[in-house]
């Protein structure tokens, strides 16, 4: 399982993604429809400058990079989470049927009723918990191999996009916003949408890292990790909760992006080889990198139009996994 | 090896098997004429086929039921028929258009082209129902399902050999992709006609008129005389690669070609009703239970009963949540999903 390739020394690694991180952060709140310089962009965030320029800086672009920074390290570390505790390398929110039935559940409280922001969270929770279990029962029978578990997930996901689909058709009037929300964009997305998937990303997160010990352990044997003395069922449930938790919560903000949770874990995987102990962060931090640096980009490739975000995501992450299905003889030997 | 490539007889289980599937289809045109939200009884409809009644009922039945009906009949053959030359062709028990990523290839297409066709013409007055693109809309469609077949076909390859796991992955991943991609366009671009469009995504037969049969009608004529060419190939197909080389087919070429019929009326399908997945995945494995090896009876079954479903899955679709309508894509996928599972159990 473990890479035989040279690695790269951790701490380098963390910092190089922390230049590049705040190099895209400072680059996303440059860039827009009005391109701001570095100089009144330090004026505007003290409290200086114009007020244009602080408006689409403060209000506008600095929640906006935050949230693609945080749910980013969110998918990151939710789609490490699920392919280290399934021990499967095809494994991700977006795979497993998560994201989709978190849409739905989102899509069908919307339609049927028009509920308070906070409880979408919540909603997309159940709705990809639902998906999530009901993908894991299908393909538990047979041990979890990780072809498996994804034909599942495809069909846990076809199904939750067609009643998705029929869904929306009888929504009426609120069906041309529910499908922009659908195409996943962080566009729109401001201080109070931060505010309320705040708390749903952080905590989750943080309990994770702490978590580190029982998860190295989780990525051996399972007679092996419980000799060392593991409740190896009962972490795994934990720690597939927990993932499905931050996956779900940005759900219901920014709409499905996929792809991400299944690449950032798989780049951080291939530079860290064995050195388990720093997956999860490094997770998070190339899942910020790839959905900032996606978000600035779709601001700008079809300037004056913005693309939602979760199509370029797709562009990126698709010709990905058919190139991981090709280069190995068995996706499992990922 | 002769025995295998001679005509069988059909047996009596798949003669009853086809009668009982007629009567069923019939039943069910019947029912899909008379039911919806004016519920008409057997007498009126009589009277009105004939031509002989009041104009209310006779544009119920001419105008709203009859089109919508027979244009279910004519998609439910194509995506079974579709389903079953894939299957046959992958040797993948789950290989269906909507799986296998034709669908989307061709939903996206055609959704550009409404997009752009909208934008061209966009002096017409934009909620006028009529879109001025529907008779290319199986073109285009036919394009993006081609390209992505093909796309899969080859990527899902194994070293030059079939398989179907990996074809099955691929193609949701083409899939998804292709998805994402349609949606982001639809939410981005498709502005005044959102609805129209996302009614046509959900794969629904609402509002479908006499334009959309003549659409479609030759394509499933041009796609049934490809299946009818490709039946004797496919049986010799069912062999081993290196025997079919010794029997001097020229196996490559009517691999393309049963690839290039499947895509063709599955996208045609598309084109005109949207994506109506698992139609393609049930019914050939339903037919291969009833009707054994004989792959001529095999195609007759995916005919029938792909109708059969086609148009009972409709008309559940419009009486059960009167006066919501569910569309059919979607009664096809609640269906098909849980058959998708069964058979995902069953494979080793």
């Amino acid at each position: 399982m473990m890479e035989s390739e040279p690695t790269v020394r951790p701490c380098r690694l963390y910092a190089l993604a922390i230049l590049i991180l705040s190099i895209l952060f400072v680059l996303g709140l440059m860039a827009g429809s009005r391109w701001v310089s570095l100089s009144s962009l330090w004026a505007a965030l003290n409290g200086g400058g114009d007020l244009l320029t602080k408006i689409s800086v403060v209000e506008l672009r600095l929640p906006r990079n935050m949230l693609g920074m945080l749910g980013g390290a969110a998918l990151g570390v939710a789609g490490a989470v699920i392919q280290g505790v399934t021990r499967n390398p095809l494994a991700s929110p977006g795979l497993t049927g998560v994201i989709a039935s978190a849409a739905l559940a989102v899509v069908s409280l919307r339609t049927l009723a028009s509920p308070d922001a906070f409880w979408l969270p919540l909603m997309a929770l159940a709705g990809g918990l639902v998906g999530g279990a009901l993908t894991f029962v299908i393909a538990g029978r047979q041990q979890l191999q990780p072809e498996r578990v994804v034909l599942a997930g495809i069909a846990v996901t076809s199904l939750a996009t067609a009643v998705t689909t029929g869904l929306l058709l009888v929504s009426g009037a609120e069906a041309a916003e529910l499908y922009y929300w659908l195409a996943g964009s962080l566009m729109g997305r401001g201080w109070v949408q931060l505010e309320l998937v705040l708390p749903w990303l952080v905590l989750p997160l943080v309990v994770l890292f702490f978590m580190h010990r029982p998860f190295k352990l989780l990525q051996l044997d399972d007679d092996l990790a419980l000799a060392m003395g593991l409740a190896v069922g009962r972490w795994r449930l934990t720690f597939l909760l927990l993932a499905l938790l931050v996956a779900a919560a940005l759900v219901a903000f920014t709409g499905p992006i996929v792809f991400i949770g299944l690449v950032a874990p798989h780049i951080a995987k291939r530079l860290i080889g064995s050195q388990i102990k720093h997956w999860l962060p490094l997770s998070a931090l190339f899942g910020a990198l790839l959905l900032l640096a996606a978000d600035i980009l779709a601001r700008q490739l079809a300037f004056p139009q913005e693309l939602p975000v979760g199509m370029l995501t797709a562009l990126i992450g698709a010709p990905w996994l058919i190139y991981l299905l090709n280069t190995k003889q068995s996706p499992r030997s990922v | 090896m002769t025995a295998i490539v001679t005509a069988q007889k059909p047996s009596n289980r798949a003669v009853i098997g086809i009668i009982l599937g007629g009567i069923g289809l019939i039943l069910a045109i019947v029912t899909g004429v008379q039911s919806g939200a004016v519920d008409l009884t057997w007498g009126q409809i009589w009277v009105g086929l004939t031509g002989d009644s009041s104009e209310h009922v006779q544009r119920v039945i001419f105008d709203i039921r009859l089109p919508r009906t027979l244009i279910g009949l004519l998609i439910g053959i194509h995506f079974a028929v579709s389903g079953w030359l894939l299957q046959l062709l992958s040797r993948n028990p789950l290989a269906e258009p909507g799986i296998l990523g034709i669908s989307a290839g061709a939903s996206l297409i055609a959704v550009i082209a409404f997009v752009i066709g909208d934008w061209v013409v966009s002096g017409a007055n934009p909620y006028n129902n009529t879109s001025p693109v529907l008779q290319y809309l199986p073109w285009f469609a036919m394009a993006g399902g081609l390209v992505a077949a093909v796309a899969v076909y080859l990527l899902g390859l194994r070293n030059g050999q079939l398989s179907p796991l990996k074809m099955t992955l691929t193609g949701a991943v083409i899939a998804g992709m292709l998805h994402a991609l349609t949606t982001g366009v639809l939410a981005f671009w498709g502005h005044a006609h959102t609805e129209l469009v996302a009614q046509w995504l959900a794969g629904s037969l609402y509002g479908a008129k006499w334009d959309y049969l003549f659409t479609l009608l030759p394509w499933t004529v041009i796609g049934l005389v490809g299946v009818g060419l490709l039946v004797k190939p496919l049986k010799v197909m069912q062999l081993d690669d290196q025997h079919v080389h010794t029997l001097g087919l020229k196996l490559n070429r009517w691999r393309a070609f049963a690839l290039l019929i499947a895509t063709l009326l599955a996208a045609s399908a598309v084109g005109v009703v949207g994506p109506v997945g698992f139609i393609g995945l049930v019914i050939p494995h339903i037919s291969r239970k009833l009707a054994g090896a004989n792959l001529p009876v095999q195609l007759v079954f995916c005919v029938v009963f792909g109708a059969l479903l086609t148009v009972g899955a409709d008309v559940l679709g419009r009486t059960l949540f009167t006066p919501y309508e569910v569309p059919v894509g979607v009664v096809s996928a609640i269906l098909g999903v849980p058959f998708f599972l069964y058979l995902l159990s069953r494979q080793s």
